[in-house]
């Protein structure tokens, strides 16, 4: 998974529409982002990286770039 | 509880509830066959256990067409075995927004098909003048709604109405079948479930815990019970193992 799919990916969760989230995003901002797109990311996560984002980490970041922080180590690109 | 002289097949026997009813099995008598995906960690169980004779069998739960022939052949091998606890599983939290039809069928292959499989090879050309003993490690989830949890309470509810309906089909078979139904218990499934949430989504779930969570030794001695001697007219229930989590 690279960072374009992963975006989608986060879209899907969200029930965004694909290509939605670009990275500057506030996830606090987000409608849809609650407590169960939280632990969705984290299964996510868990699933296509055989990582786990650990909930206080999770908790911590802001955007969604933020997000890919925790997870590009792992990217395929 | 006297399990001396009995032959006990446990699966998910690497750790938590499966590792310590191994432990407990083995202090009362019992030769124990330990099965599990992890030769290593089924090792570290065995040297834990007072010496019977255990014997160590790693297989895959999701091989559900290879069980049956993989209990015949631990028979043929080890001779007659008395009793069966399937404590294999595997939890991942995930909300219905990412359900898909491989979280399905690994969760439910592994949870409530292999018992199934198992059990078909349990109950085949076994000494039928010995009352046989089947415990199934459900889980209240399959008992309440939970939220993250789905298949796996619908994993978990399956083998509750499973073991009701084997109950039934084995009476011929001189084979009783009986759950427990633990609530959380502090083992290394338990600790991946924390480390998924923050402190207050966690702390929610220590909240619904009367008297906190159990360890598994304290599923471990249920299990006992439900396969000894001493429950031999207990058939077909579902003991919960909650520490009151049900009355809350």
């Amino acid at each position: 998974m690279n960072r374009t799919e992963f975006l989608i990916a986060i879209d899907d969760i969200l029930e965004l529409d694909e290509g939605t989230l670009k990275g500057p995003e506030i996830l606090a901002d987000l409608d849809e982002w609650d407590s169960l797109a939280f632990l969705s990311v984290i299964a996510m996560a868990d699933d296509e990286f055989d990582i786990v984002i650990e909930g206080e980490r999770l908790e911590k970041i802001q955007t969604v770039e933020d997000l890919v922080g925790l997870v590009s180590a792992n990217f395929s690109d | 509880m006297d399990f001396k002289q009995k032959t006990v097949l446990i699966t998910g026997a690497s750790a938590g509830i499966g590792r310590a009813t191994a432990i407990l099995l083995a202090e009362l008598g019992a030769k124990v066959i330990l099965n599990g995906r992890n030769q290593a960690a089924l090792d570290e169980t065995k040297a834990l256990m007072a010496q019977h004779g255990h014997i160590v069998s790693p297989f895959d739960m999701e091989n559900i067409d290879g069980l049956p022939k993989w209990v015949l052949d631990l028979r043929k091998q080890h001779g007659n075995i008395d009793g069966f606890v399937h404590c294999a599983g595997i939890q991942t939290t995930k909300s219905i927004r990412i359900f898909d039809q491989a979280f399905f069928d690994q969760t439910m292959h592994t949870n409530l098909a292999s018992a199934l499989a198992i059990a078909r090879g349990f109950r085949q050309k076994r000494d039928k003048t010995k009352q046989g003993a089947i415990v199934l490690v459900a889980s209240i989830a399959g008992l309440i709604g939970q939220t993250g949890n789905i298949v796996y309470g619908a994993s978990k509810a399956g083998l509750m109405s499973a073991a009701r309906g084997l109950s039934m089909e084995l009476l011929r078979d001189n084979i009783r079948v009986n759950c427990v139904a633990p609530a959380l218990v502090e083992t290394d499934m338990a600790q991946k479930t924390r480390d998924s949430m923050n402190d207050a989504q966690f702390q929610h779930i220590l909240d619904q815990h009367p008297m906190g969570i159990g360890q598994p030794e304290d599923v471990a001695n249920a299990i006992a019970f439900l396969l000894s001697d001493r429950a031999r007219w207990i058939n077909a229930v579902c003991l919960p193992v909650e520490g009151g989590y049900l009355a809350n």
